[in-house]
């Protein structure tokens, strides 16, 4: 009797290692739905000149505070401007200052996380201690901070955002370096004379890449949530560019008038939030079954 | 055990030195001349070198950063914009947002132990879906527009609740809580999911640990399984994490205080910011760093009493 081998089979174990990633994907419908809406606020971010009906600043007097319409899906504020619209165009800050701030956070946290637990001796402690200072401030305090130091902007508050979640990186690359320079085959490595930057980009860094994944997915709702905290207490976005944390300080005095201010912007925070919640969740999930419970 | 304290305070205390010297250069670095603030109206280049000389900053940078050090440890921050005490005005500020963020971790444990437990024991069950879904959706709504859509609800149209203030309590006990409702709540609902993600995870330790097993095949009732031996050795890691939580409490306060016009430390600190109140910033950012790593200790110290283990594992290697 002859054993067919089934094709997959034959297939290179990083292959094999992606499709089984793609199965245990494809098993979690929640994430499945957090990737699809994230990646849908991330399009409506780039497309906005395209989808929006309206520019963000286009004012109808004639429609003032209005009612949902079919002219104005979500109504208009204060000012006439077409809610619908400026929830779309709001996505590009919330979406730059997310991603921005989480690369920005990696590109600084990661590198020193490295230092400190690949190479360890006196740079560990040193490094160490200092995140501890960093973290001895409330994040939104620290960014409160660096924003009134840095002034009033979507960039400044991203950088804000960034320096903020840069220690929790630190913290992260540092115990995978830490795991990981006593695995067997970054031990042969050295045995075989490799040198320090091939050690750490060959096989330290690829392997701690999905770690580095998950902290990314979870550090962006963070950085989302932090934009719009720091644009609705007029220390990020500057009206009258649109963002939700903005449309949201404006609705407060309306509160009464046209509740609906409010709910649409918070909304969308909300669900983009979720959606990055969700995916960052699945992930940590599919990459690591350990944490399944 | 002495060891393991001393090392833990002697590194709080390098952790807050170094935080102090950030804080005294990072308002350094704030844009504006700080003599200019001081000296409101007076543009006179005389009276403004006066100012720099009263208020020594025409020293040099050491020498500015050891005499604020020195007296901030004799509790002087210093006065702000209006002259008054910057260490008085955080004392009159600090006891509602402690207040508050009181009262939202009483809301937010005993919401997330109570739903944690549930969704453990139901693991795979409907409950503990709903509850799991129930800690995303609370770790991802953004405190600010519960606050808002809260007001809407319960103030704007049911009139239950007052919108916004503040009385005290020695004030009108019901009215401070009439006052406080709803900022708990804003406040307390992201520590609850946090607390019932970790309370579901130690329960499932916890009721797969031998030491429950044996309780069960001695016969005791699932209650007892359950509340007693389970439920306690879970509280303690519970009670870490919420130690923890204190940091995201203080920044969740900046922001519930602003919605809801809560004159407390939080919105001290955007009045601050605001104004460009050097002295008050530089107190608000100090006093919350020298709160947070002293809670910090203070955790590290009651786990590692609850848990000798974590003593051994302290030690560096």
């Amino acid at each position: 009797m002859t054993v067919v081998e089934s094709a997959p089979d034959l297939l290179s174990p990083r292959a094999r290692r992606r499709r089984l990633l793609r199965r245990r994907l494809a098993r979690r419908p929640l994430a499945l739905i957090g990737l699809g809406v994230a990646a849908a606020f991330v399009l409506a971010a780039i497309l906005a000149p395209v989808i929006a009906p309206y520019s963000a600043s286009t004012t109808d007097f004639d429609a003032l505070l209005a009612k949902p319409s079919w002219h104005h899906l979500l109504g208009t504020d204060e000012l006439g401007r077409d809610i619908f619209s400026r929830v779309i165009w709001g996505a590009r800050a919330s979406i730059q200052a997310g991603v921005l701030a989480t690369g920005l956070a990696m590109a600084v946290g990661v590198p020193i996380g490295l230092v400190a637990g690949y190479y360890r001796g006196w740079i560990d402690p040193v490094i160490s201690r200092l995140t501890d200072v960093v973290l001895a401030f409330p994040f939104l305090i620290l960014a409160v901070g660096l924003a009134a130091i840095l002034g009033p902007s979507l960039l400044n508050a991203t950088i804000a955002l960034g320096v903020g979640a840069a220690p929790i990186l630190v913290r992260v690359a540092r115990g995978e370096a830490l795991a990981l320079r006593e695995e067997d085959y970054v031990r042969a490595a050295v045995a075989n004379g490799a040198g320090d930057l091939t050690i750490l980009f060959r096989h330290i860094v690829p392997n701690m890449a999905s770690t580095l994944l998950v902290q990314a997915t979870v550090t962006i709702p963070t950085a989302i949530i932090g934009e719009a905290v720091l644009s609705f207490l007029g220390l990020g976005v500057q009206p009258p560019t649109p963002s939700w944390g903005v449309m949201l300080a404006d609705a407060q005095s309306y509160l009464s008038q046209a509740p609906r201010l409010a709910v649409y912007p918070g909304l969308a925070i909300f669900l983009c939030s979720l959606s990055f919640n969700l995916l960052g969740d699945g992930l940590r999930d599919i990459l690591d079954p350990r944490t399944t419970r | 055990m002495g060891g393991f304290l001393l090392r833990r305070v002697g590194a709080a205390l390098i952790v807050l030195l170094l935080a102090s010297i950030l804080v005294f250069l990072g308002v350094r670095a704030l844009p504006g001349d700080p003599a200019l603030a001081l000296g409101g109206e007076q543009r006179d280049p005389a009276v403004l070198a006066q100012i720099r000389h009263d208020y020594g900053l025409d020293r040099p940078l050491p020498v500015q950063y050891a005499r604020w050090l020195g007296h901030v440890l004799q509790g002087d921050l210093g006065t702000d914009q209006r002259k008054l005490s910057v260490a008085h005005t955080i004392v009159t500020r600090l006891p509602i947002t402690l207040e508050l963020a009181g009262l939202a971790i009483v809301f937010g444990s005993v919401l997330g132990i109570l739903a944690g437990v549930i969704a453990a024991v139901r693991r795979g069950k409907p409950e503990d879906y709903a509850a799991t879904t129930l800690a995303l959706v609370g770790l991802s709504v953004p405190h600010f527009w519960l606050g808002l859509l809260m007001i809407v609800a319960f103030a704007v149209d049911l009139h239950w609740l007052p919108a916004g203030g503040y009385v005290s309590f020695g004030h009108s006990p019901i009215q401070n809580l009439e006052h406080m409702v709803m900022p708990a709540i804003v406040l307390g609902t992201g520590l609850s999911a946090v607390v019932m993600r970790q309370m579901r995870s130690a329960m499932l330790d916890s009721l797969g640990a031998d030491y429950v097993r044996t309780a069960r095949a001695k016969g005791l009732s699932e209650r007892s399984v359950v509340g007693v031996h389970a439920l306690r050795n879970s509280l303690i890691t519970v009670t870490t994490i919420i130690g923890l939580q204190l940091g995201v409490l203080i920044s969740g306060a900046v922001i519930t205080e602003q919605i809801f016009g809560i004159a407390g430390f939080g919105r001290l600190t955007i009045d601050a910011v605001n104004q460009r109140d050097y002295a008050l910033i530089q107190g608000v950012v100090l006093v919350s760093a020298v709160g947070y790593v002293v809670v910090n200790l203070l955790v590290d110290v009651v786990y590692s009493l609850l848990n000798p283990r974590i003593r051994i594992v302290a030690r560096p290697a």
